[in-house]
């Protein structure tokens, strides 16, 4: 007797489960970008929707890796990764699905999502140059381009050509100017260089503030937080390129993958991630720029000032990747 | 010699299986990589050989060579100088001597980095030292400064098993002339 009633009991709890699980909504997203900087958004949206997010965090070639291997059994509705070379990649590799929504066509600008729909940015971050306000007057100071003119040599410091923000920035060179000329420019720079390339862009800074060398190129957020922590290093942003091209500018931002379970709720929470109340969330965490450009960024994010940006679409720094990678070995770029 | 089911069974027995199952779990991430030396992708070989392979090949014999000398000269060296010879704190040293063992490769790098780098404390006190800001110090982030973070973490390998030997088997090494001049056998 009491075996029977333990059963009916167990199969009622079991029944009870499944039917609230069938009734809730849940998206499962894979994020490379730091579960820090996202959960709060998730957070945000399950308190204004209902919707649950189950996450993983990961690398970003590890997570595009597994979303290939798991196919069409993927759990992932989503992928959010930053880099725009990553982005691409995963666009390439076939594992994110194209996504017609009015919503993100307005709310993201056309250079920052892919031409095919497949991604959208969400938050930029430009990557440009920091200098040492007691040795370089900013006049001197112009474009990438121009990092390769002699007189900067031994001055200049720059972050390892590993790093796919480097692969980025000579990528989307290649497709302004061509390869040859891309290769003087970079050759320009390995030329100027101080010292062997740093680990990271706080290194690069830290350096520039030791005095080991002048000027260097990094992404705007390194800069925020560096300054957050001293705000009387002797630091300042130029934006170079103003008058040709603009400032290089990359993004972090997501795509619906190809098997997406819960495509229609993925769709959804996208478009509610380029929306203005979610931008905010999204880059000021972090000191980025909103992709939105309806949105303002954080006060200390926009007291570096206004800047162009370069138009090119993003695509690009993907697609010159390869190429770019191996024109930085040739120049000797480490 | 004839095959009966009986050997061959035998032959497979479980623990038999057992074993070849482990291995093949261990080796098979090992074989995944040496499978790829059969898909070589020409294009990007010719890449390497064309701007890193040499200077790769340099460095790692240059590493492997100036790793073993300075890991030789310094296992040898405290060994013999902690099991040989006497002097107050000896006891001390032969296990701090060791200490090394505990800390990863790599962390004793990044703090090497911290500490020497440009704009690590050291370098910026010495450079407070200096009239003009100027200093000429070796900088780290180099082959002598790989080789030197790298045999630090290894000479103690070579140390506890130097050390190890000449306690067990208790030979006199050298005579240390003390200052009554007396012989002394250590």
């Amino acid at each position: 007797m009491k075996q029977v009633v333990s059963v009916i009991g167990l199969s009622i709890f079991l029944t009870l489960t499944f039917v609230a699980q069938s009734f809730s909504q849940e998206l499962i997203v894979y994020s490379a970008r730091k579960e820090h900087l996202i959960q709060p958004l998730f957070e945000a949206y399950t308190k204004e929707t209902g919707t649950k997010i189950k996450y993983i965090t990961g690398k970003a070639p590890a997570l595009l890796q597994r979303i290939k291997s798991e196919g069409s059994n993927t759990s992932a509705d989503m992928l959010i990764t930053v880099d725009a070379g990553n982005l691409w990649h995963a666009a390439n590799e076939g594992v994110l699905q194209a996504v017609q929504s009015n919503i993100l066509n307005q709310n993201i600008p056309a250079h920052l999502k892919d031409p095919g729909n497949k991604w959208f940015g969400l938050s930029v971050r430009a990557r440009t140059i920091v200098y040492n306000t007691n040795k370089v007057k900013p006049e001197d100071l112009s474009s990438y381009e121009d990092l390769a003119d002699k007189k900067w040599a031994g001055r200049l410091l720059l972050r390892t050509s590993k790093k796919v923000y480097n692969q980025s920035l000579v990528a989307m060179l290649i497709s302004e100017h061509g390869q040859a000329q891309t290769e003087r420019i970079v050759k320009g720079w390995v030329d100027n260089l101080v010292t062997a390339p740093f680990s990271n862009d706080t290194k690069v800074m830290e350096a520039i503030v030791a005095g080991q060398g002048d000027l260097g190129v990094v992404n705007t957020y390194y800069f925020g937080r560096l300054l957050k922590k001293n705000p009387e290093l002797p630091l300042a942003l130029y934006w170079p390129n103003q008058n040709q091209g603009g400032v290089h500018v990359n993004v972090s931002g997501a795509g619906i993958t190809s098997h997406a379970k819960n495509k229609k709720e993925a769709i959804a929470f996208l478009e509610w991630l380029s929306s203005e109340k979610a931008q905010n969330l999204f880059a000021d965490t972090n000191l980025e720029y909103p992709a939105n450009p309806n949105v303002s960024p954080h006060k200390i994010v926009s007291a570096w000032g206004e800047f162009k940006q370069n138009p090119i679409n993003l695509a690009n720094a993907g697609k010159n990747q390869a190429p770019a990678i191996r024109l930085m070995d040739r120049v000797g770029y480490k | 010699m004839r095959f009966s089911i009986k050997s061959i069974i035998s032959y497979f027995d479980f623990w038999r299986i057992f074993v070849f199952a482990v291995v093949i779990c261990i080796c098979s991430p090992i074989v995944t990589l040496l499978f790829s030396f059969f898909q070589p992708e020409p294009e990007i070989w010719k890449h390497i050989y064309e701007t890193q392979l040499f200077e790769l090949i340099t460095n790692t014999a240059l590493l492997a060579g100036g790793v073993l000398s300075l890991t030789f000269i310094l296992g040898v060296s405290l060994a013999w100088l902690t099991s040989v010879c006497d002097y107050p704190g000896r006891k001390l040293f032969s296990w701090l001597l060791l200490l090394p063992l505990a800390v990863p490769t790599y962390v004793l790098a990044f703090v090497f980095l911290g500490l020497f780098d440009f704009s690590g404390p050291v370098q910026t006190f010495l450079r407070s030292l200096t009239p003009d800001g100027r200093l000429f110090f070796p900088d780290i982030r180099s082959a002598p400064g790989v080789i030197l973070v790298m045999s630090l973490a290894f000479y103690p390998y070579l140390f506890r098993k130097l050390r190890y030997n000449t306690e067990s088997f208790n030979v006199t090494f050298c005579v240390i002339k003390d200052h009554n001049d007396t012989y002394q056998n250590v």
